[in-house]
């Protein structure tokens, strides 16, 4: 129970760091989310509210705007002045613009011209009647329309350009439009925070909420079960382990027994180390994919990667462990007239045993990772990799920190294991 | 003083030991000790050679030369009439180093069986043997135990058991004791001469203590530091078998007291 207390401890100080994290991460989202209009409830007022109008014309002015109004943009009859309504109708863009035509022509003769969604000005084109030429010819792609008699300019802050200018005194109104109303999410910001659709850290009872659903989300049956997939990553970095700790090995005894071997392949043992993971792994699958060797048939691509990256620290461990021996050790095997070999099995191997283990679990943690971006950089339903990718992909984010903390007490409960052997293997090392 | 007749052309058998103007330089970088000069030293078969002296005036050095694990500077020494090495390849010691080097990994009993492993003896036979020894140095219910489980001093018992497992007539002893309680103490040193006195051994050890120096040896050799140098070589003349009486008998005071004498001189 003792050995367990320190464990429960990280784990509740994590569930109540949950907490903040999650607030601290949520809550600038919520805010955001409540100072965003495209995401505010809207609410249609109708003339009889009489608030409807824009403004009133000094004779010069195009441009009116509704308070807080939304003028949807695709209503043709929202718009009028004094008691003639506007037309508001966009026309069929030109067949095509090539980038290289200067000449477009429109239905009516007046109006305004908007090239990309942007009010053009006189200035850039010239009229003459169904005829508009460009002063530069538009881009290739570019989608010119023509509006008759106004633009919605800004359909969220409802502001409208007409065309020419209405007469002195002139009102411009609509017989009906929408406003901002409130935020969608709530009036406040706890509230928005709640109804937030994705939460980056959810509350940590949210994820367990989803632990159940998660589990039974495939049967046993299907390879992308969870258990399956946790199964399969753990065998995948055992795998891992046994490969890379024999090379280990064999490479420590080399290196120890012949010291030229040692300065001739240490620097590249050394080299290995620093090619990326990720960019060795499509080319290791690749390679061992002509050969017929697939991850969705043999577990031998995922081992070799795992190893790839955890033989590393296994050799330096175990190279230290070969050396540290007590010079007064070596001494006494010498007064025993005893033969190298006899030294090498009798002292260096047993007091290298330890080294060994501390260094395959410090390839562990690395192992899994090669397990897990094996999975992930190969077209296989299977294993923890290809489940993270998937939910991190379909944007499940209580999933995917399901996921991290199965990935994360796989590599606990591996490290664990490692540290098992070292007790089978190693019984003599105090705890 | 010194029992040596340099120009004697006959070699007596029953010489174990024979040490002519040895010298130890340790080289350093830019430094040199002069950790034995000119020693010269007999130890017949049968002897019980104590070797005291102030810490660094070349006791372990002088072991460590006995059992080939370092090499003179110059000077001839002779081991059963081999070369130290010869007489190491041929397993003609025991060593009992200053600190247990026990092996970690192994259990007490293990420990005690290294020896007999690599020397071959059979394996009914090691863990009889072992487990006598471990019986004899009061440890016999530890013989499952790690080393690390262990005091100091049941560390250094160990390690004595070890020497003694294959039963070699040559015990070269460097301060086997010195980790253990007074009662320990003396409880092995009445052990030991018991052993020493039953097989016939020729032992030579290392010692801080005059008392017992005393009361193990036959001879006691009375080293110098700085260089290093054997200064004196006081016979005991105290009748074998000892034991608690002989420590409170006037000669062995008056043995104590020339010891003490001479090592004073010494400082
Ligand atoms: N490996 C070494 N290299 C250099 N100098 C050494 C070495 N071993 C011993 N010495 C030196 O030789 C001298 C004698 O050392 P030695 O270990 O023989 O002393 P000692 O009499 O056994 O001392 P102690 O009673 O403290 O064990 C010391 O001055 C020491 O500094
Ligand atoms: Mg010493």
């Amino acid at each position: 129970m003792k050995r367990f207390l320190p464990i429960l401890i990280v784990l509740v100080v994590l569930i109540l760091l949950g907490y903040p994290l999650a607030l601290l991460f949520g809550l600038p989202l919520a805010r955001r989310d409540m100072k965003d209009l495209r995401k505010w409830e809207k609410e249609t007022i109708s003339l009889s509210d009489g608030v409807a109008l824009a403004g009133q014309s000094d004779g010069s002015n195009t441009v009116f705007t509704y308070p807080r109004a939304i003028v949807e943009n695709d209503d043709s009859r929202t718009l009028f002045v004094n008691d003639s309504s506007l037309i508001y109708k966009a026309e069929r863009p030109e067949e095509r613009v090539d980038g290289e035509r200067a000449d477009f022509h429109f239905e009516s003769d007046h109006g305004l011209v908007v090239q990309d969604g942007v009010l053009l000005s006189d200035g850039d084109y010239v009229r003459e009647q169904n005829l508009i030429r460009f002063r530069q010819t538009p881009p290739r792609n570019a989608q010119l329309r023509q509006y008759p008699d106004y633009f919605v300019q800004d359909s969220e802050r409802g502001e409208v350009v007409l065309g020419a200018a209405p007469e002195t005194g002139a009102r411009v109104w609509t017989d009906s439009y929408t406003i901002y109303a409130r935020p969608a999410c709530g009036d406040t910001l706890m509230a928005c925070f709640f109804s937030l659709p994705q939460h980056p850290v959810p509350f940590p009872h949210w994820i367990a909420a989803r632990v159940v659903p998660f589990f039974q989300k495939f049967p046993l049956t299907d390879e992308r079960n969870i258990v399956r997939s946790t199964l399969y990553t753990s065998l995948g970095t055992l795998s891992s382990l046994a490969l890379g700790g024999a090379v280990g090995i064999i490479l420590a005894v080399l290196f120890v027994m012949f010291r030229p071997l040692e300065r001739a392949l240490l620097p590249w043992t050394i080299a290995s180390q620093t090619i990326p993971i990720i960019a060795l792994v499509p080319v290791l699958l690749l390679v061992l994919g002509n050969f017929g060797i697939t991850i969705q048939t043999s577990l031998l691509p995922t081992a070799i990667i795992g190893a790839y990256i955890c033989f590393f620290p296994v050799v330096v461990s175990t190279v230290k462990g070969l050396r540290a021996i007590d010079p007064l050790i070596l001494d006494l095997m010498k007064s025993y007239a005893a033969k190298p070999l006899e030294i090498f099995w009798k002292v260096r191997f047993p007091a290298a045993v330890p080294f060994f283990f501390t260094g395959l679990k410090l390839g562990t943690a690395a192992a899994l990772v090669g397990a897990l971006v094996a999975e992930t950089e190969s077209n296989n339903r299977r294993g923890l990799g290809f489940q993270i990718l998937g939910q991190v992909q379909s944007g499940n984010v209580a999933d995917v920190w399901i996921l991290l903390i199965i990935s994360g007490l796989l590599g606990v409960g591996l490290v664990a294991f490692v540290g098992l052997l070292q007790r089978l293997f190693a019984p003599w090392e105090r705890v | 003083m010194l029992d040596t007749q340099p120009n004697s052309k006959t070699v007596q058998i029953s010489d174990l030991i024979t040490i002519r103007d040895l010298n130890m330089i340790y080289r350093g970088r830019g430094s040199e000790t002069v950790a034995l000069k000119n020693a010269n030293l007999t130890v017949a078969e049968g002897e019980f050679i104590s070797l005291i002296g102030p810490s660094g005036c070349g006791k372990t050095t002088l072991l460590r030369i006995m059992a080939d694990l370092i090499q003179a500077t110059s000077g001839s020494i002779t081991i059963a009439g081999k070369s130290p090495r010869q007489a190491r390849l041929d397993r003609e010691y025991g060593y009992v180093f200053q600190a247990p080097a026990l092996l970690e990994w192994r259990s007490v009993l293990k420990n005690v069986i290294l020896p007999l492993e690599i020397m071959g003896f059979g394996k009914e036979e090691r863990e009889t043997r072992a487990k006598k020894l471990l019986e004899m140095v009061g440890l016999k219910q530890f013989h499952r135990q790690y080393p690390w489980q262990l005091s100091g001093g049941m560390q250094q018992r160990v390690s004595i058991a070890r020497a003694l497992a294959f039963d070699p007539s040559l015990l070269l002893m460097d301060e086997p004791f010195g980790a253990l309680d007074e009662i320990t103490r003396e409880a092995m040193n009445l052990e030991l001469l018991r052993i020493w006195e039953e097989t016939k051994k020729t032992i030579v050890f290392v010692t801080h203590s005059i008392p017992e120096a005393v009361f193990l040896s036959s001879r006691i050799v009375v080293m110098t530091p700085r260089p290093g140098k054997i200064e004196k070589i006081i016979p005991v003349d105290l009748p074998y078998p000892r034991n608690t009486d002989t420590r409170e008998s006037k000669a062995f005071f008056d043995l104590a007291t020339e010891v003490r004498e001479a090592l004073r001189d010494v400082h």
